[in-house]
């Protein structure tokens, strides 16, 4: 007497694996059973399986097998119909193997993740087992039914680590808590080997990064994005098998915006009561819109020119400065010291036009090198005989 | 008086800088507090000079902290980098140190050395001017009472004293007063925003506004369109709506809505401003209002529109100041359900960057936000 999984003991003649067909799961999906042999000298059991297996980091490989149990007369053809399912739907048409009585069939798909993407993986297998013409009696298929295989899941390696940093100039990695560089982290979310990293730009930003064929490497900045974008794409691949996009936005400082309000110019200077004060409040702001405490930063003149017959002695830069806010204060003064051509004058109503001498004035930030960090402002510092500005 | 290491003049010295360009940095009044061995008030005029430092005759009124020896009689104290040029007898008042100023000082080799309250070689940059009368009562402390309390108790009733118009005084509301974390200055704003002079006001509801209240917002945003012109006050409140109202509560997000969308005809500078605001904040109470801004005829107010939607969908953090090193605000969470590729490639935060496409960036999140306002919760 024959085993079979089906209680009525009789061989299910189904069409070829129709879709609105009973499914059957199960846990390692195997269907053991038994039918009548034809030829009834022996018992037979039919089986069928399901599999799915991760070859490697970019490919998926599931299948199906079918196979005669004590088919000792080799009477039986076993036959595996395949298709590869992703996330529980048919990728693949269907694969048909069959094997000489005795021996299994098997069909198979392979999958490269990097084409197909990550997500749950099964073979989805049909087994029918034909039997030798020469049976005298009960020639009809054995049909045994469905298998799916357990799920391969697949998740897409994936980057780690700050997706914005700073660009602060050449040759400047830090500057009061501002950072120039990231470490990145590759995970590689079950592929294997080491990952090879890429950098696409699609716009001004661009990094550098310390290694290419790593698992964690260090980014450094060597320009800012455009516009505060995320214009640059990071990817690792392992083997084929890419991450998903790391979009990176590369900040910078980038202007001197004018408090409401300022300049406001007052009598005396600073050391005495004579000539004049201007006062500018600049808020330090970068590519993103926002304001940025914290940085240092210096000026410097060019060439001074002088009008109307002006002696008086050039303005020297302040030294660079540490700064613990964004506000940078700009003080412009000037003294009635003995001597000056023209003199210098207290505040005249309205302000005087009349120019003393002006240079070309530039602000940097992100470094207490001159010559180092990222110039935000620049324009002409003008001293009139009454008061100062920048224009 | 340790005065014999500067060349006493017998008439005229040469004195700090006549002509200077002056970028400099204000510091940290917490970390001058922590650093210094003495505050003390007092008036001030110059007493020599030695290679690149000033000698400054200090006339005590009182001590806030530090070496209560110091009290009552004249100290000199050096002032490095104040560079001589030019000519001034000693015992010249400085300039609005005159009528008193606070001085953070520090014991050295030679005496005692004055730490500036901000980089740069001239004098203004050394101290703050607090006049040496006696404290407004209700700014009056205990000598136990916390360092940074004693030291805002100065600072508060000197401003309170000035009614505006100080710069180097008013500057101290750009952040510099807050750095404290002192309930006194708490006290000032809430006093100075009762106060019956205007300037008062704005300053003193600025100052809440920093600490996030809507309802100052409102006030401070009523009494700023009525202003006829720009003043150092409503400088600084439009700088405090601007870079540090971060008030996230719905409330919050209705006034900055309703202040960005009023008439275009009123106050553009506080418009942009409160606009600039709540894209900052750009949370799902903050949407609607950003939508809305994707209508203004004000081509920078729409930018503010995107940026905010655009921050909301990519799933950033509120922008804060503290936030700004580490760019906390940019960084994307690992799970941003309203992140699309169509949503970064139609983002940008720079006002310049949104404006050289606005007519891609504006059609783009109007239809966005009819698309997922309902998943957003409108």
């Amino acid at each position: 007497m024959r085993n079979r999984s089906e209680a009525s003991g009789k061989r299910r003649l189904l069409p070829r694996r129709p879709m609105w067909a009973p499914i059957f799961i199960l846990a390692c999906c195997a269907i053991p059973g038994s039918g009548q042999t034809p030829c009834d000298e022996e018992s037979v059991v039919f089986n069928g399986q399901s599999y799915a297996v991760r070859l490697d980091s970019n490919h998926v490989k599931t299948y199906g097998s079918s196979w005669v149990v004590n088919d000792q007369l080799e009477l039986w053809t076993p036959y595996d119909g395949a298709w590869q399912q992703l996330n529980g739907t048919d990728i693949t048409t269907e694969a048909i193997g069959s094997a000489n009585p005795g021996a299994t069939a098997s069909s198979a798909w392979t999958s490269t993740l990097s084409g197909t993407g990550p997500g749950s993986y099964t073979d989805y297998s049909y087994h029918w087992f034909v039997p030798n013409q020469s049976c005298s009696s009960d020639t009809s298929t054995d049909y045994l039914g469905y298998t799916r295989s357990a799920a391969v899941a697949i998740q897409q390696p994936a980057i780690s680590g700050a997706n914005a940093f700073w660009w602060l100039g050449s040759g400047v990695l830090s500057d009061g808590g501002y950072y120039a560089q990231a470490a990145w982290s590759a995970d590689p979310n079950g592929a294997t080997g080491t990952p090879t990293w890429s950098v696409y730009y699609y716009g001004s930003g661009q990094v550098s990064l310390s290694c290419t064929n790593c698992t964690s490497t260090t980014a450094t900045s060597l320009a800012a994005s455009l516009g505060c974008t995320a214009d640059i794409k990071i990817t690792v691949n392992y083997g084929g098998f890419t991450s998903n996009p790391f979009w990176v936005t590369i900040a910078a400082p980038a202007q001197l915006v004018l408090v409401s309000g300022y300049p406001q110019d007052k009598d005396g200077n600073p050391n005495d009561s004579t000539g004049w004060t201007s006062v500018y409040e600049w808020n330090l702001t970068d590519t993103c819109g926002y304001q940025d405490p914290g940085l240092d930063g210096y000026e410097l003149f060019g060439q001074w020119t002088q009008y109307n017959g002006s002696n008086w002695p050039s303005a020297q830069p302040e030294p660079p400065a540490s700064n613990s806010a964004s506000i940078w204060n700009d003080e412009m003064a000037k003294g009635e010291t003995y001597g000056l051509n023209p003199p210098a004058r207290p505040l005249q109503n309205p302000l005087t036009s009349i120019q003393a001498e002006s240079a070309p004035w530039t602000f940097t930030v992100g470094s207490l090198t001159v010559g180092l960090g990222l110039q935000v402002g620049s324009n002409t510092s003008m001293y009139y005989v009454d008061h100062g500005r920048h224009q | 008086m340790r005065v014999t290491q500067y060349r006493l003049a017998a008439g005229l010295f040469g004195a700090a800088a006549c002509a200077y360009g002056g970028m400099s940095a204000p510091r940290s009044l917490a970390d001058l507090a922590q650093s210094a061995d003495a505050i003390v008030i007092a008036t001030a005029s110059w007493q020599g000079s030695s290679g690149s430092a000033a000698a400054v005759t200090l006339q005590l009124t009182r001590v806030v902290n530090g070496d209560l020896s110091l009290s009552g009689g004249p100290v000199v104290v050096a002032l490095q980098g104040v560079s001589p040029a030019g000519t001034i007898t000693p015992g010249t008042p400085i300039p609005v140190a005159s009528s008193g100023a606070l001085w953070f000082l520090q014991r050295s080799s030679g005496g005692w050395a004055v730490l500036p309250v901000a980089s740069g070689a001239s004098a203004s940059h050394a101290f703050l001017p607090v006049p040496g009368g006696p404290l407004l009562p209700a700014y009056a402390y205990q000598s136990s009472a916390p360092l940074l309390d004693k030291l805002a108790s100065e600072l508060c009733s000197a401003i309170e004293g000035a009614d505006g118009g100080e710069p180097q005084l008013a500057s101290l509301h750009l952040g510099l007063l807050d750095q404290l974390g002192s309930s006194v200055v708490a006290l000032l704003y809430q006093r100075m925003a009762t106060s019956s002079s205007l300037k008062q006001q704005i300053l003193g509801l600025a100052g809440q506004v920093r600490g996030g209240s809507s309802s100052a917002l409102a006030s401070a945003a009523q009494l700023a369109s009525s202003a006829s012109a720009p003043s150092l006050e409503t400088g600084v409140l439009l700088w405090s709506i601007q870079n540090e109202f971060r008030a996230a509560d719905a409330n919050s997000a209705a006034v900055l809505g309703g202040i960005a969308a009023s008439p275009a005809s009123g106050n553009a500078a506080l418009r942009h401003a409160a606009a600039h605001a709540l894209a900052a904040i750009h949370t799902a109470g903050a949407a609607p209002y950003l939508a809305a801004l994707l209508d203004d005829p004000d081509t920078e107010i729409e930018a503010e529109g995107v940026r905010g939607l655009g921050s909301l969908a990519l799933g950033l953090p509120i922008q804060t100041t503290a936030g700004v090193p580490s760019l906390a605000h940019l960084q994307m969470p690992a799970n941003a359900p309203l992140r699309t590729d169509a949503v970064v490639a139609n983002f940008a935060l720079s006002t310049d960057a949104i404006q050289q496409k606005i007519a891609t960036y504006v059609p783009f999140w109007k239809s966005w936000w009819t698309s997922n306002q309902a998943a957003i919760g409108h």
